[in-house]
């Protein structure tokens, strides 16, 4: 068994009976057996995890069903010295004697840490060794006069117990699991913010190949302003050409008609010459040409603003 | 260590990262989709504007087009500026004119101006910077 000294940390022994003055140091706890149950089982394991696992089975026929946790120290080949505690107990003992919990660094037991002192006595107890099991007895079943405990110079084991110090409404295996779900959702939230991300930048370096394959100009601002020049030239030339093919019939009919496009920015405009206004004007209308005038026997006909 | 911490602030922990993982998903799923439908409305916008840039702001391809026109009748004068070109047919054939004229009208070519009257159509055609 590997010992270990503490050094700047007391070692305090609880039993439910003792007075303990206050603690505003760390300090170790060493628990009497009144508070836990202690049993030497046999079992075809190997390891003490492997044991650890098998416990609660063995212990139950000895223990009342209640929450237990479970500690073992290996004696020998497939021999394990057994320990059941209650946290809860133990952290109700420690809050009672006025012991912060902040300042609690590790928990032992008596029967680990103090077997090879026995007997002794704490107050009214005395604490003798049974079977190589420690055990308490009132200290006036002894004759003899047993020597008070000391705590200053031991040496701690490393056989500390792990309490769980946080009584919860939900208890901590569901806190687990909860907990796990959740962590594993949070998981898969960031791999998708990680892939979205990688979309993200698929997008951009697609959009800037297609930009140097088309030529593009750099900037958005750039590519609207050229391509709302060449939609407004596009319409433009299309209603030019939609209109003129319907004006075309005129220069067909009346082989002396003269028809001229005036150049302008906005609008698409035809002049008709040396054709009578009355003659053509229910041909015009036809073909719903719009804003028709008829000044010095030119026909003008405008077309809506192209935009 | 972990032992003195309640398993409650584990669970809180947790649950704020899930909370915040879930924030930074939704925002950037929001900004994905705006940036998809803009990359959309962007390979719309590319596909027009490649079009009408091939058919009005080529400059090489409206003189293929001009020399296409040209080629057609042996009549058709021709004047060439630094922005525009000036086509002329006379013919005292109207079919001829007609003919002219459909064929113009047919092409992708920016008509600046046109006189068409008896015998004579003359088409100025703008080209490209």
């Amino acid at each position: 068994m590997k010992l270990t000294l503490n050094k700047n940390i007391k070692n305090i022994f609880l039993s439910k009976n003792i007075q303990i003055t206050e603690q505003k140091e760390q300090y170790n706890i060493i628990l009497s057996p009144e508070f836990y149950w202690v049993r030497v089982f046999e079992a075809p394991v190997k390891s003490k995890k492997e044991f650890l696992k098998l416990v609660p089975t063995l212990f139950e026929d000895i223990l009342p069903s209640d929450n237990f946790e479970y500690h073992a120290i290996k004696l020998e080949e497939n021999k394990f010295l057994s320990f059941a505690y209650k946290s809860e107990d133990i952290v109700s003992a420690l809050k009672e004697k006025g012991l912060f919990l902040s300042k609690l660094k590790n928990v032992y037991l008596a029967q680990s840490e103090l077997i090879e002192q026995v007997p002794f006595k704490v107050e009214e107890f005395a604490y003798i060794s049974k079977d190589n099991i420690l055990i308490q007895i009132p200290a006036n079943f002894i004759q003899e006069e047993l020597e008070e405990l000391k705590l200053t110079n031991i040496k701690l084991s490393n056989e500390n117990i792990k309490l769980n110090l946080h009584q919860n409404i939900i208890n901590k295996k569901n806190i687990i699991t909860i907990s796990s779900i959740f962590f594993i959702i949070a998981l898969i939230n960031f791999v998708n913010i990680f892939q979205t991300k990688s979309e993200m930048d698929n997008i951009d370096l697609e959009k800037t190949t297609i930009q140097q394959k088309y030529k593009l100009p750099r900037t958005t601002i750039q590519l609207n302003s050229i391509k709302k020049r060449l939609i407004k030239t596009d319409k433009k030339q299309s209603e030019l050409r939609k209109t003129l093919n319907d004006i075309f019939s005129i220069y067909k009919r009346y082989p002396k008609s003269q028809i001229i496009h005036v150049n302008n920015s906005k609008k698409v405009v035809f002049d008709i010459k040396n054709v009578a206004f009355n003659s053509v004007q229910n041909h015009l209308r036809a073909y719903k040409l719009r804003q028709l005038s008829n000044k010095n026997g030119v026909l003008r006909i405008e077309v809506r603003d192209v935009k | 260590m972990l032992n003195k911490i309640n398993p409650l602030y584990i669970l809180l922990f947790v649950f704020t990262i899930l909370l915040i993982s879930f924030t930074q998903l939704n925002t950037i799923k929001d900004e994905y989709t705006q940036k998809a439908q803009a990359f959309n409305g962007f390979k719309k916008d590319t596909k027009v504007y490649t079009d009408l840039k091939t058919r009005w702001d080529s400059k090489t391809e409206q003189k293929k087009i001009i020399q296409r026109v040209i080629s057609s009748n042996r009549s058709i004068e021709v004047k060439e500026y630094k922005n525009k070109t000036i086509l002329t047919l006379r013919s005292k054939n109207n079919r001829d004119i007609e003919k002219f004229v459909n064929k113009i009208l047919n092409e992708s070519l920016i008509i600046l101006k046109l006189d068409i009257k008896p015998q004579i159509a003359v088409f100025e055609l703008g080209l490209s910077k």
